[in-house]
């Protein structure tokens, strides 16, 4: 059949670009949430609430309970 | 050890079983062959979007009632996934379209439709930029987030009021039990990735929202 052989490669390039998207993605989380928590120690360093889990100077129990 | 490793080992532990069993465990189909094979990601991602947008939708009309920006950071965020797998639903829609359509794109309903689902919610996020205030900010998207969600329904019906290309909504009534089981499988996967990609996405902006309170009382 022909589809059967001619499929592979975009099955292939379907695997990989969702592969390659999910990566991108919690990449870019990661670096937004860095930058998030870098903007807000520069902004109000004495303001600051320690906590170990969440971004920096939020509210432990905003960060916990969400989502 | 907190909420978001644990999530994001589990979501990480189901998207690879689930493409795992989606590329090894089920036999090919028998008249498109492996690239049928496409059906394990591209559902879980369509379904993935529109979970993403429902999610909206029921933010902004919480918002809209008690005013609690907390309802709008969850629509923010929810709408923001939902772009990504939107998006990518296209995409793999496309890659499988080629070898069994023949194109890589048709001005077909269920995709046109999809396509215009995907420009609203890029103009959903487009909005939100627009405004400073944000309570302004978060009353508009809460409005957008709403009516635009009028075209989810529109997308999953497309296929059954219009001549379609696009085969009809996949269900167990029309696939072989193995089938059905990888394709539940994926579906889990995506949603529990989902969750995860929910709690990182929250979270920033909960820190996003802070830094504006700073840079507000600094001003």
């Amino acid at each position: 059949m022909e589809g059967a052989a001619s499929g592979t490669p975009f099955l292939a390039a379907g695997y990989l670009i969702t592969w390659a998207v999910l990566v991108w993605y919690v990449w870019r989380l990661e670096r937004r949430s860095r930058e998030a928590r870098r903007a807000i120690d520069a902004a109000g360093p004495a303001r600051r609430t320690i906590d170990a889990s969440g971004p920096a100077s939020v509210p432990r129990e905003e960060t916990e309970s969400s989502a | 050890m907190g909420r978001a490793p644990l999530l994001a080992g589990g979501a990480l532990v189901a998207m690879v079983a689930g493409s795992a069993a989606g590329l090894l465990l089920v036999p090919a189909d028998a008249l498109q062959g492996q690239v049928q094979r496409l059906m394990y990601i591209h559902v879980p991602a369509a379904w993935l979007a529109m979970l993403s947008f429902f999610v909206v939708f029921v933010m902004s009309v919480l918002y809209l009632v008690q005013r609690d920006l907390r309802w709008d950071r969850v629509a923010a965020s929810s709408a923001e996934i939902g772009v990504v797998f939107t998006a990518l639903t296209l995409l793999l829609g496309s890659l499988w379209g080629r070898p069994t359509w023949g194109v890589w794109w048709t001005w077909d309903p269920r995709l046109t439709t999809t396509a215009i689902l995907l420009m609203i919610y890029v103009g959903y996020l487009v909005v939100r930029s627009f405004a400073d205030d944000p309570e302004k900010r978060a009353r508009w998207a809460a409005i957008v987030g709403i009516v635009g969600f009028v075209d989810v329904p529109i997308v999953y019906l497309s296929v059954l009021w219009w001549r379609t290309l696009h085969q009809p909504p996949s269900s167990p009534r029309s696939m072989a039990g193995e089938f059905v089981y990888v394709l539940l499988l994926n579906v889990a996967a995506f949603t529990l990735l989902y969750i995860y990609l929910m709690v990182r996405r929250y979270r920033i902006a909960v820190a996003e929202s802070h830094l504006e309170e700073l840079q507000m009382e600094d001003a």
